[in-house]
């Protein structure tokens, strides 16, 4: 197992996550409680998605600041070290290509729909925020892949 | 140039870049974004891609999966996984290959809490595998038991496979985790009924330990109580009805930690280290997730899967025959990839195929995770042989994988049962279903 990411910004991202995993197993545990007791949690699922975005989120850019993405090993593993390298290198700036795209994709829909009032049904909760969190989080991701761009990669 | 052909350079493009070591859902994101690029407009494919991913993440469903995760850290930072195997030693123990058996049974429930198979066969080695050595069984025997139990992780509800294929697929998660009940039982059952023959033929590759009385039995039996009505009552709770599978992994998570703070086990450190490895696992998957989707959106637009359907309706032997075909393919495609990316690859393809033959996506869902293990105890990739090479690193990968034949004879049996049979995944859900 690689060592975890130390710093304030990864602890910053492991506290919003797990906010958000906690704020959903929550509301989650409330709900189920509360229609077996005959107390119904209107718009639980609505709270509780909100919380999914946020843990959701966070949980990517800390897998990206940990560099904890799945590949498959079995090429790579029998390539001279010089070729590992460059095989690190070039694999961190399509990382880098795609979190840019989707960053581009989710600030372009952000910026059309952000007078919209985009919100949910039953508690209005404006997802707006949201949006804007994950578009914060894809930043981190791909900050943490131009560093390896640029970095000298390990290779055991 | 004609959609197809993009399509087929896509999937070139996929499987050079994974051979490359570039992350999953990376490869399969980025290739379908090019692919969108290519056939509809870079504008449109950019702004999909930001419509995908808000989507997934988003998605209240799949909250399901850190949740689960979280609950399996909890109870393995508890110390469960050990107790499970000594649970079932202390059953079965006293037979020939008995701690093999027991190995299997404690991959069964560790695999009911962990939802993947590697950390199954990794968990459950460190526990058996030395127990075994120390009682004299055969290296082989003993590694060939962990890698072909471990891949039960993926099966066994509630599994991260069967919950990735319900997003990916647009199916109902609760079907699904019915369905893979049977399953993965009786896929259990063949490993250990494997174990039972090769010991018959030759007692001393498993020979048997000393009967432990009934007081020791129901002392480990009482020991692991509280993490089997955790495990049996979410599964029924989904099953009934009771709460919905992210509700379930909600109430299992709260449940896990009662446990853990009652078996004092509950600190500051190992609640971080469990929400860190949740974290981890977590963003990995939601990334391999929104690649997928990703390149699914290109796949659906270039109408590759109605090219691939009409072509697989030309196989002769109708739905039968197109399911021999997927098999093989899926076999093959198993043999450079892993089964995430063996998943996510072909459900974009197969699944309209399955869809125009009649056939139950919730049972190809079950035939595709299914077939998707064998990949992990086959070579070159293997992984859960690698994962056991790298617990007993005395034992060649190579005696890992003779060890590992007699259960792959099992598995392909038990695959074409599956095809032969709908029934044994669908039966539940049938009964259940509403």
């Amino acid at each position: 197992m690689s060592e975890s990411p130390r710093g304030w910004l990864p602890t910053l991202i492991i506290a919003t996550g797990s906010i958000g995993l906690a704020g959903a197993m929550v509301t989650d545990g409330l709900a189920v409680a509360g229609r077996h007791l005959g107390l119904p949690f209107a718009g639980s699922i609505e709270i509780s998605q909100a919380f999914v975005i946020i843990m959701a989120a966070s949980a990517i850019a800390y897998a990206s600041l940990d560099d904890h993405h799945a590949a498959v090993d079995l090429v790579f593993q029998r390539l001279p070290k010089w070729l590992q390298r460059s095989a690190l290198r070039v694999n961190a700036f399509l990382t880098l290509a795609f979190f840019s795209a989707l960053i581009a994709g989710s600030g372009w829909i952000l910026t059309e729909g952000w007078t919209g009032r985009e919100q949910t049904e039953l508690l209005h909760v404006p997802l707006r925020w949201f949006r804007l969190f994950w578009i914060m989080m894809a930043v981190i991701s791909a900050g943490a892949f131009a560093l390896g761009v640029v970095r000298r990669p390990k290779v055991d | 140039m004609a959609p197809e052909i993009i399509c087929g350079f896509g999937f070139l493009a996929v499987i050079v870049l994974l051979l490359w070591r570039t992350p999953i859902g990376i490869a399969l994101g980025l290739v379908g974004i090019i692919g969108l690029a290519l056939q509809i407009s870079p504008e449109a494919a950019v702004v999909k891609a930001g419509v995908v991913v808000f989507g997934a993440i988003s998605r209240y469903e799949l909250g399901v999966l850190p949740l689960f995760l979280f609950m399996a850290h909890v109870l393995f930072s508890a110390g469960v996984s050990s107790l499970i195997f000594d649970a079932a030693a202390k059953f079965v123990g006293h037979k020939r290959g008995g701690l093999a058996i027991a190995s299997v049974a404690g991959c069964a429930g560790f695999g009911a809490i962990s939802g993947s198979s590697l950390a199954t066969a990794a968990t459950m080695g460190l526990v058996a595998v030395p127990e075994m050595r120390r009682a004299g069984y055969d290296a082989k025997l003993a590694a060939g038991a962990l890698a072909a139990g471990g891949t039960l992780g993926s099966l066994i509800p509630p599994s991260a496979a069967l919950i990735v294929f319900g997003v990916i697929a647009e199916q109902s998660i609760r079907k699904l985790f019915m369905a893979g009940v049977i399953p993965a039982l009786t896929q259990a059952l063949s490993y250990m009924l494997v174990i039972w023959i090769i010991c018959r033929i030759n007692p001393a590759l498993g020979p048997a330990q000393p009967r432990a009385s009934w007081a020791a039995r129901f002392r480990a039996l009482i020991a692991v109580s509280d993490v089997a009505i955790l495990i049996i009552a979410v599964l029924a709770g989904i099953m009934i009805g009771w709460f919905t599978p992210t509700e379930a992994a909600s109430v299992g998570a709260i449940a896990a930690l009662l446990i853990a703070a009652m078996r004092k086990r509950l600190s500051k450190d190992m609640l971080v280290n469990a929400l860190r490895q949740t974290l981890r696992t977590t963003g990995m998957i939601y990334v391999v997730i929104i690649g997928a989707l990703i390149f699914s959106a290109f796949v659906n637009a270039a109408s590759f899967a109605a090219f691939i359907a009409d072509m697989m309706a030309k196989t002769p032997g109708g739905a039968l025959g197109a399911v021999i075909v997927m098999a093989i393919i899926l076999l093959v495609v198993g043999t450079f990839l892993d089964g995430m990316g063996t998943m996510l690859l072909t459900t974009p393809i197969f699944l309209p195929v399955i869809q125009q033959h009649g056939l139950s996506p919730i049972w190809f869902g079950i035939f595709l995770t299914r077939t998707m293990e064998i990949g992990l105890i086959h070579p070159p990739v293997g992984m859960n042989l690698y994962v056991i090479h790298g617990i007993a690193r005395d034992i060649s990968v190579m005696s890992i994988f003779r060890g590992v034949i007699p259960f792959l004879v099992a598995d392909f049996i038990h695959v074409a049962l599956l095809i032969a049979f709908p029934m044994i995944a669908m039966w539940l859900p049938t009964v259940l279903g509403s």
